[in-house]
Formats: structure tokens, C-alpha cells, sequence
């Protein structure tokens, strides 16, 4: 959350930059360069420590292998990015204690296969035959073992290095449930939500995003649960992603979200675990991306951002009140200003008598219209809040007071701003905390200054308007398909156990249960997880000439065909309104009949989009 | 897609910024009104005089409060009540809103002249709502009772609409009668609304000045006065607080009240609470030219006072007492009923019920229904229910007591 704009818009800066130098050169590279002829050791090494310009974290350590061939080897890896304890135990220590009979010392593929089966202890090994892939490999911390006249190399896992352990969610707190939060490494979150759905249904695919940054994004989702279209298009969308740099998944929330023109979220974010996998178990799909410890879920229909993941662990009465409090509260938020513009400046006779005396007396001698005076008053409260953001914990407590009570208290007794203002601000500023969802609270926010400028022309007459175009606007919203307002604007009744009421545990989860594992459906998915699988993706991101032809592989369907080439930014917007394709139907938010049958046209609307968008692709091209 | 969002853009920009805040009036630019008083002028001088109540927010409740009256009362002339209302802003330096009305007050000279002309402005104002209470002002400017320095309650129209909502609670020889009710009174043919009277008792010369609530004994006070009965749209004369009781039998909106009845042989009184009541009227068209008019009241009491030797645990006491109560309540209704006969004026809205009863017949009865009314004959039942004796039975001097001890 702490990232503003700015770094964003100079990541963006980084990335035409790069687009222009930095591109054709790593494409260079990776032409020219595929393993150096005969794989010669030191010919290898040079290239390794040309390619990383010799850097200083760049470890080499040269080692002979076996007793009697005594072969020539290296062991190259990043300082920092690995567990050293690992590089010495499983592979340092393997290496250099073989005991079988070695193959002949010319045999390249004999000596590959020799050290894969029979000495290297460690559990993750691959073997790799790209250059490119190599360099990847050693950035993500695995050590890599190059030999002497081979044109392979071994990567074993050995990342490691400093991280964040897991502990306690500091934006999404309970007071009774799970006490974890996600951390910044991916394999850390991804086990976080493993251990709590412990089914093989459990799919989990990997990709590599951002040419640069080269950020793995892992995508979860249970297989006979989450809608297999579903699967399809998120995974169709996080292909197409063509950018430098990945540091947030914000940033993957930009590119494959529905609709760019909207306060409103379309993709719910958490730093639960818990919240991951309740909505896994719902049939959603949970983006991991690394370095982040906030993952996405998707789809996201409106009622979830008002849902806590504390409803499920307090009794559902209480639940059902708490619930009743945040919409209110929202409510209140975005309207509560405008009702207090609208009431004194249009309709004082809707004022009871009593307290039309009391306001109109505090008006007395105040300057400013309604208006100013409740944008004044919005526009200090914003700034406050933001400041409170950004203060070291130990001035926070100053800025609190200071704003709360010495400016609010000044303010009114210089006769600048009526008491009743600022409670209403005070009311809106409060209620927009109530809200578990921050990105919903701040739409809420933004919204609320445009009811304000309404009521402040037209009165109530402005906010029902307001209104009307709202709903309108909320209704126009898709999240990957479903419609924003899924169980009330399609009204799907088995949903609203679970809505704005909520149900308790034993009728709730009679209809979203999770179907047995193992159905037939199992093997049929195209997307298998696995680790091979996840490897052979990693792969199919690095040239992203195959990645597309994979991706279309994999998918099943003809997906667009996206480009090499760096967009500018106008071009990337296009690119992006491609990614708005059709409603999905999906099982979220209730039984797939209802409104899911509506959008059973699917595959048609697919062709002629994609045919028509990849029409527009090589008009761009 | 350009073009549209442009052209988007500027029919917004039209709508919002052509249009301006439309209506918008800021809080300390209104002058918010409280009560209307509507006077008539004789000769020369244009036919209405009304006074404005305005609210002084600053001397209610405010913190610059300079020590004056807690309203100022503007007045203008007009030949309407709209163009008297404006000329009134000559004098007013803010908007005059009359949103506010608590109290609105004819004068009886206006009464008796008509009231119809002022109700269409009443009607027809968006501003003023049609449930503000009319009040006559018995006897005296309509103006005068505006401009009393109240004790409770600093707005005086507030104070006066208070006092006949408390009243009507406490008492119950007058109700809340709001302009609404007055219109809708207005269209029964043959019959007239009824206003509450008020006046200002004691000195009218101090009622508007500050010393008028510095004292305990306040000297000019606003009190409910009687209640005017109307034919057609002209006051033609007031009922006293029997009178007006029994009008209010009839027409159901007893909420409680206090009644007084002699003991049964014994001397001294015994006074009820009438906690709630029920009334039915109905029309019996046996013969279609002459209507007989039902009206059965069942009102339940308790004993609030007794002041003479009775033991209300038995039934045939109870019975005595029922009786004295009935009779008394049909006293009064009668009373009500042959006042209204005089002046040959359906405040009762009988008419609507024969209506009701036998549409046909009321359609050749309704063109004479005055006549028909002033001879109209009425049954009386009334059937009490004595359900509490208060919190004891015999009084603490009974001499039954005494013996069983």
C-alpha cells in the first residue's frame, strides 16, 4: 500500500526505457548465446561472469569430481539467494563424495546423468539446456553445477537466504481466528495455504511475469470446484501480460482486472491465508505473486468486500449484525456529507424545528456555504489520514491528537466550521474504517466527494441521481465475467445465506460444498499442477516466442496472440482492453444455473473476439 | 468513442454548471418562520395583515446571543396572504422560509368573514405544510398572539402548539386540528370545520416584552380558549368546554380526559380518567328522508377521586356509578349535537356517514342538508366500562373499612 504512484510511474519509465535499449540487447544475449560450443569449463564461466558483469555475488567454486576421471566442474550461485547450509550439505558435500564407478570422462550425457542419480542428494533438480534459463536459475537462487564439456548444466534447489517469517496480518485483523499472515516468498504462502486444504484437488500452476523482474506468479484454485473456463481466462489473461516489471500484485491486478475505469476493485485482495483458502474452497482462484505477501482473488463480486474473515469465526447472529453495521457504514461514507449539504443548503424543512435551531445558530457567523465547508473539512480529514500513514509509529499518537482534537477543536471555536460538520466528518472518517476491504474503502472515499458536489447543486434531487448512476455503474461491472453485484442484481437466492445475512456453519454449506475428490473430471484438466509442469511453464516464459504457442497449447483454445514486442503505453491500454472479454459464467455466488446459462454462448463470443483482437494485433504490429 | 465521451462530458458540464445550485440557500441566509398570524384591515388600508414569527436561532441556542427576544415578528399588508408574505421581506433581511409553521392563527374577525381565500395560499405553498396547526384568536388580534414572551419553550408557536397537544392528552375538550383538517372539513357540504380558540390572558401590553418572563406569575399568558364552529368557511360561534367534549365524543378523538359526576345519592363528586374510548357512528335510513343518526360511545374509565362514602367493589355500585357517566357524556354530546343543529352546521361530518349508509338517498338529501340536519334525529348509547378504582378500593374514611377490621 506504502508504494505510491510515483515509484509506479517510474517503474514505467524503467520499462520504455528498457524497451528501447535494454530489450534487443538481452535478446542478443540469448541468440547468440546458447551453451558455448563443446561446453568447455572456463569458456562457460567467462560467459557466466560476462553476463553478470562480474558481479560481486556471483560465487564460483571450481571442483574436480570423481576419483579417478577427476572432472572438471563448477558450482555457480547467488550470495544471499541461497541457504549456504544446503549448497554445502547436498551439494558441495555430493559432489565431492562420489563412491560408484564414474563414467568415462568424455561421456557428457553419462556424466548428467551420473550425477543426477546417483550423488546429488538434494530433492530439486533440474536439468537445464538454455542458457537463458541458466541465468534465470541462478538469480532465483538455485545452484547451478556446470561440467566440463557439457553443453547441460544441473540446477539444484538451494534457495534461501534472508525473509520475513510468518506473523501476525497487520491490515486484516480479528480478534478470534487464524493469527498467520502471508509473507513475501511465494513457496512460504503458497504451503501456508496447503496446510489448510490438505485435498489433491488443489492445483497450482506457475508462470514467470515481467521480462525483467522476471516475478513468479503462482495461480491456485481447486480442480473440481473452480470453473474450468474460469481457469482458461485467468490464465489466458496472466499469459498476455506483457510488462518489465512485476513488484506487486497490484500491478498483475492492473493488467488482468475487467475494467480500468472504475473506483470500484474487481479482484479482492488478502493477506489471509485463511481468507485464501475459504475462497478457494468457494470456487475462486488465488493469484500468489512474489514478493508480495498481499494474493489476489478472482473473481470478487461486491457483498465479499464488506465480508470478514472474522464472520466465520464468531456466532452468526453477531456476524449477521456486524454485516449490517459495514454496509451501513458505507453507507454512510459515501453519503453522509451529501446528506448534511443537501439537508441544510436545499431542504432545511425536512430538519426537525429543534435542531434547525441548533444548526442554523452554529451557521451563524460561519463563512462558508455547506459546501466549502464540509470539502474544507473532507479535504484536512484526508490529509491527516495520510500523514498518519506515512508517521513512524511513535509520532503517530502526536498527528492523532494534534488533528483530532487540537484542529478540530480550534476550528470550530474560530467559527470556521460548524460542530455538526465536523462530527459528520468524524462519522464518515470512522465509518470508512469499518470496512475490511481498504481498496473498497477507498473507492468509497473517492466516491464521496463526487455525492458531495452533487448534493451541493441539486440537493437531494443530485443524490438520487448519484444513486441511480451508481448502480447503474455497478451493475455494468464484470469481474472476470461475473457480475459485479452477483447475488442481488442476478438475484440468486441459495446465495444469500451467505451475503449480507449469514447463515449458521451447517446450512451454509450444504450447496458450495466441495465435490468428492477424484471425479471424473480429474485427469481431463488441461493445466495439470505439479512441479514438472510448473518448470516446463517457467520455461515457456522465458522465450516468449513458445510462450504463446504453449499457452494456446495449454489453454485449448486459440488465444490471442500477443506480440514481443514493448508496448507503449497507449498501445498497452489496447492491449489491455482486449483482456475484457466475455462474462464467464461461473459457480460463484451460488448454483452455476442462474446466471451462468445466460453466458453458455461463450465459446462463439471467444472466436469472434479473439479473432478480432488478434485482427487488431497485427494491425498494431 | 472520443466524440461521445466529449460530447458527454459537455451536456454534463451544461447540465451541471447552466443550472447553478438551483434553490440552494445556505442555513444563516434563511429566516425560518415559526408562526403566521393573518389579520384583516378595515377601509382603506389592503384587506390582510399577516405577522411573521421568525426564529432567532442565535438567541436560543447560539453562542453570540445578545440577550433579546428569542423571535421577531415582521409584519406586511397585501390584498393576498402571498403578496403580504413578501411585503413583509421589506423588513426581513433574510429569505422568509415558511417551512417551519408550527401555529398558524386567523383572527376571529377573519374567521367570521371567511377563511377560504387564506387556506388556498396555506394549500398551495410548497413551503408551508398542511400540518401546522390553525389556531382563532378569540376576541383578539391574531397579531397579539404571536408576539407572546413564552416561559417553557422560547419559540411562542411551538410553545402554543405544545399546549394543545398536551391539553388534548391531559383534558381533552380540544384536539390537534391541522390545516388538512380544516380543507378536507371545508368540502363536506352542509357542515364546517372546527378551530381551537386561543387568546392571551391577563396583560397584553407586557405579553411582548422580556419582564413577561421574568416573572412567576407571568402576566400575559397564551392559553387555549374555547373551540370555534364554522358553517361552511365562517366562524359563527364558540363552544364552550362541555360543548366542545361532545363534539369530540362524537367524532372519536377523545385520547384522555378528566369528567366529574355527582355521587350517587350521596353528596360529593366523583372524578374519572377516561383512558381510552371507542366511538361508532352510524345512519339508519328507515325512511330515506329522515335519517336517524347512532351514535354508541365506549369509553373506559378509572376512578381518579372520590369524595364520598362508597364501596366501588360492588357491582351494583359500579352500576350507579356507570350511569352517572353515561349520562353525563350524553349530556354532553347532546349539548354538542342541538349547538350545531343552531347554527345548522355539520361539524360532525354526519352527512358523510347517511352517505355511506344509502348513497342514493344522501344524493336527494344532500342539496338541503342543512335543513335536514338542524332536525336530525340522534340516539345516544353510551355503554362505559369503570375498569380501575385507582390504586384502592374504598376510600381510607370508609366506614366499611372501619367494620371489617
Amino acid at each position: 500500500m506504502n508504494r505510491s504512484r510515483t515509484s509506479r510511474r517510474g517503474g514505467r519509465s524503467i520499462r520504455s526505457y528498457t524497451a528501447e535499449q535494454a530489450q534487443p540487447k538481452s535478446n542478443d544475449s540469448s541468440s547468440e548465446v546458447s551453451f558455448p560450443a563443446s561446453g568447455e569449463l572456463d569458456q562457460v564461466l567467462k560467459r557466466i561472469r560476462q553476463d553478470f558483469g562480474d558481479s560481486s555475488d556471483v560465487l564460483i567454486r571450481r571442483l574436480v569430481v570423481g576419483k579417478e576421471t577427476a572432472k572438471q566442474a563448477a558450482l555457480v550461485y547467488m550470495n544471499g539467494l541461497v541457504d549456504h547450509n544446503m549448497v554445502s550439505e547436498f551439494v558441495t558435500e555430493s559432489l565431492l563424495d562420489t563412491v560408484d564407478e564414474e563414467p568415462d570422462r568424455n561421456d557428457a550425457e553419462g556424466w548428467i546423468q551420473f550425477l543426477l542419480h546417483r550423488t546429488i542428494t538434494s530433492g530439486e533438480v533440474q536439468v537445464i539446456t538454455e542458457w537463458k534459463d541458466m541465468l534465470l536459475s541462478i538469480l532465483s537462487g538455485n545452484s547451478v553445477i556446470v561440467l566440463d564439456g557439457c553443453e547441460k548444466v544441473i540446477s539444484v534447489g538451494t534457495q534461501g537466504g534472508e525473509a520475513r517469517s510468518v506473523s501476525e496480518p497487520t491490515s486484516q485483523l480479528v480478534v478470534r481466528g487464524p493469527k498467520d499472515s502471508f509473507v513475501e516468498s511465494v513457496v512460504t504462502n503458497v504451503s501456508l495455504v496447503r496446510r489448510r486444504i490438505k485435498s489433491p484437488d488443489v492445483r497450482l500452476e506457475n508462470m514467470k511475469i515481467g521480462n525483467f523482474t522476471n516475478t513468479r506468479v503462482s495461480m491456485m484454485y481447486i480442480q473440481n470446484i473452480a470453473e474450468k473456463r474460469l481457469v482458461d481466462e485467468v490464465r489466458r489473461r496472466l499469459q498476455s501480460i506483457d510488462t518489465e516489471s512485476i513488484l506487486e500484485s497490484a500491478y498483475i491486478e492492473e493488467f488482468i482486472q475487467d475494467h480500468t475505469f472504475t473506483p470500484f476493485p474487481t479482484i479482492f485482495n488478502s493477506e489471509r491465508p485463511d481468507v485464501a483458502a475459504g475462497n478457494l474452497l468457494e470456487g475462486r482462484i488465488v493469484l500468489f505473486v512474489d514478493g508480495t505477501p498481499f494474493v489476489l482473488i478472482m473473481p470478487a463480486a461486491l457483498p465479499q468486500f464488506f465480508h470478514s474473515a472474522e464472520d466465520y469465526s464468531q456466532r452468526f447472529d453477531i456476524s449477521i449484525l456486524m454485516r449490517f453495521v459495514r454496509y451501513l457504514s458505507f453507507i454512510v461514507l459515501i453519503l453522509g456529507p451529501a446528506v448534511y449539504i443537501a439537508l441544510t443548503t436545499f431542504h432545511y424543512e425536512m430538519i426537525p424545528t429543534q435542531m434547525l435551531i441548533s444548526l442554523m445558530a452554529q451557521r451563524e457567523g460561519v463563512p462558508f456555504p455547506a459546501f466549502v465547508e464540509a470539502v474544507l473539512m473532507e479535504t484536512a480529514f484526508e490529509i491527516l489520514r495520510e500523514a498518519g500513514v506515512r508517521m513512524p509509529r511513535a509520532i503517530g499518537q502526536t498527528v492523532s491528537i494534534v488533528g483530532a482534537l487540537i484542529l478540530g477543536q480550534a476550528v470550530v471555536e474560530a467559527g470556521i466550521i460548524t460542530p455538526v460538520m465536523v462530527i459528520v466528518v468524524a462519522l464518515t472518517g470512522i465509518a470508512s474504517f469499518a470496512i475490511p476491504a481498504y481498496n473498497l474503502s477507498i473507492a468509497g472515499r473517492l466516491i464521496r466527494f463526487f455525492f458531495m458536489i452533487l448534493a451541493g447543486m441539486f440537493g437531494f434531487y443530485g443524490i438520487t441521481l448519484g444513486l441511480i448512476v451508481l448502480v447503474a455503474h455497478l451493475n455494468s461491472l464484470r469481474s472476470f465475467g461475473m457480475p459485479y453485484l452477483t447475488p442481488f442484481s442476478p438475484f440468486v437466492l441459495s446465495s444469500q445465506k451467505d451475503t449480507v445475512l449469514i447463515f449458521p456453519f451447517w446450512a451454509l454449506r450444504k450447496s458450495g460444498s466441495p465435490q468428492s475428490p477424484g471425479s471424473p473430471q480429474g485427469g481431463q484438466q488441461p493445466g495439470q499442477s505439479s512441479d514438472q509442469n510448473s518448470g516446463q511453464r517457467q520455461s515457456s516464459r522465458q522465450s516468449p516466442e513458445q510462450s504463446s504457442v504453449q499457452g494456446s497449447q495449454n489453454s485449448g483454445q486459440s488465444s490471442v496472440q500477443y506480440e514481443n514486442q514493448p508496448l507503449t503505453p497507449t498501445e498497452e491500454r489496447k492491449a489491455e482492453n482486449k483482456l475484457q472479454v466475455e462474462p464467464l459464467g461461473s459457480q460463484i455466488g451460488g448454483k452455476p444455473g442462474r446466471w451462468g446459462k445466460a453466458f453458455h454462448k461463450l465459446p462463439e463470443d471467444e472466436d469472434s473476439n479473439s479473432s478480432k483482437s488478434s485482427e487488431e494485433g497485427n494491425q498494431t504490429s | 468513442m472520443i466524440r461521445r465521451w466529449v460530447g458527454l462530458l459537455m451536456l454534463g458540464a451544461v447540465v451541471l454548471l447552466l443550472s447553478g445550485c438551483w434553490d440552494s440557500i445556505e442555513l444563516n441566509r434563511r429566516a425560518v418562520v415559526s408562526g403566521m398570524a393573518i389579520d384583516i384591515q378595515q377601509g382603506d388600508k389592503p384587506k390582510y395583515k399577516v405577522s411573521l414569527q421568525v426564529i432567532i436561532a442565535d438567541e436560543i441556542s447560539g453562542k453570540y446571543s445578545r440577550g433579546g427576544a428569542p423571535v421577531a415578528v415582521y409584519d406586511g399588508e397585501g390584498r393576498t396572504v402571498f403578496e403580504a408574505v413578501r411585503e413583509a421581506s421589506r423588513k426581513v433581511p433574510r429569505y422568509l422560509s415558511l417551512g417551519h409553521i408550527n401555529a398558524l392563527i386567523f383572527s376571529e374577525e377573519l374567521a367570521r368573514d371567511g377563511i377560504q381565500d387564506v387556506l388556498d395560499y396555506m394549500e398551495r405553498d410548497a413551503q408551508i405544510r398542511t400540518t401546522s396547526q390553525v389556531y382563532l384568536a378569540k376576541g383578539q388580534m391574531a397579531s397579539d398572539i404571536v408576539k407572546v414572551m413564552t416561559q417553557i419553550g422560547k419559540i411562542p408557536s411551538s410553545d402554543l402548539a405544545q399546549k394543545s397537544q398536551a391539553s388534548s392528552r391531559l383534558l381533552g375538550d380540544n384536539y390537534r386540528v391541522e390545516i388538512d383538517d380544516v380543507i378536507r372539513a371545508l368540502q363536506i357540504p352542509g357542515g364546517g370545520p372546527i378551530i381551537n380558540g386561543v387568546k392571551v390572558e391577563g396583560d397584553l401590553q407586557t405579553a411582548p416584552t422580556k419582564s413577561n418572563i421574568e416573572q412567576i406569575n407571568t402576566p400575559g399568558i397564551l392559553q387555549l380558549e374555547g373551540v370555534g364552529i364554522f358553517a361552511g368557511d365562517k366562524l359563527v360561534t364558540w363552544m364552550n368546554p362541555h360543548q366542545s367534549r361532545g363534539l369530540i365524543w362524537i367524532s372519536d378523538k377523545i385520547q384522555q380526559t378528566a369528567m366529574v359526576t355527582g355521587c350517587a345519592d350521596a353528596k360529593g363528586f366523583v372524578a374519572y380518567e377516561v383512558i381510552r374510548s371507542r366511538t361508532q357512528v352510524k345512519a339508519e335510513l328507515k325512511d330515506p328522508e329522515h335519517p336517524v343518526i347512532k351514535i354508541s360511545v365506549r369509553p373506559q374509565a378509572s376512578i381518579k377521586e372520590l369524595n364520598c362514602d362508597l364501596d366501588v367493589r360492588k357491582n351494583a355500585v359500579l352500576d350507579q356509578l356507570k350511569q352517572e357517566l353515561d349520562k353525563v357524556i350524553k349530556q354532553e354530546m347532546q349539548s354538542a349535537v342541538e349547538e350545531a343543529k343552531r347554527i345548522k352546521s355539520d361539524v360532525f361530518g354526519f352527512g358523510s356517514v347517511v352517505e355511506r349508509a344509502n348513497p342514493k338517498a344522501w344524493n336527494s338529501l344532500k342539496s338541503r342538508w342543512s335543513d335536514v340536519f338542524a332536525h336530525l334525529d340522534v340516539e345516544y348509547n353510551v355503554q362505559t366500562v369503570i375498569r380501575y378504582s385507582g390504586m384502592r378500593d374504598r376510600s381510607y374514611r370508609s366506614q366499611n373499612t372501619k367494620e371489617e377490621e
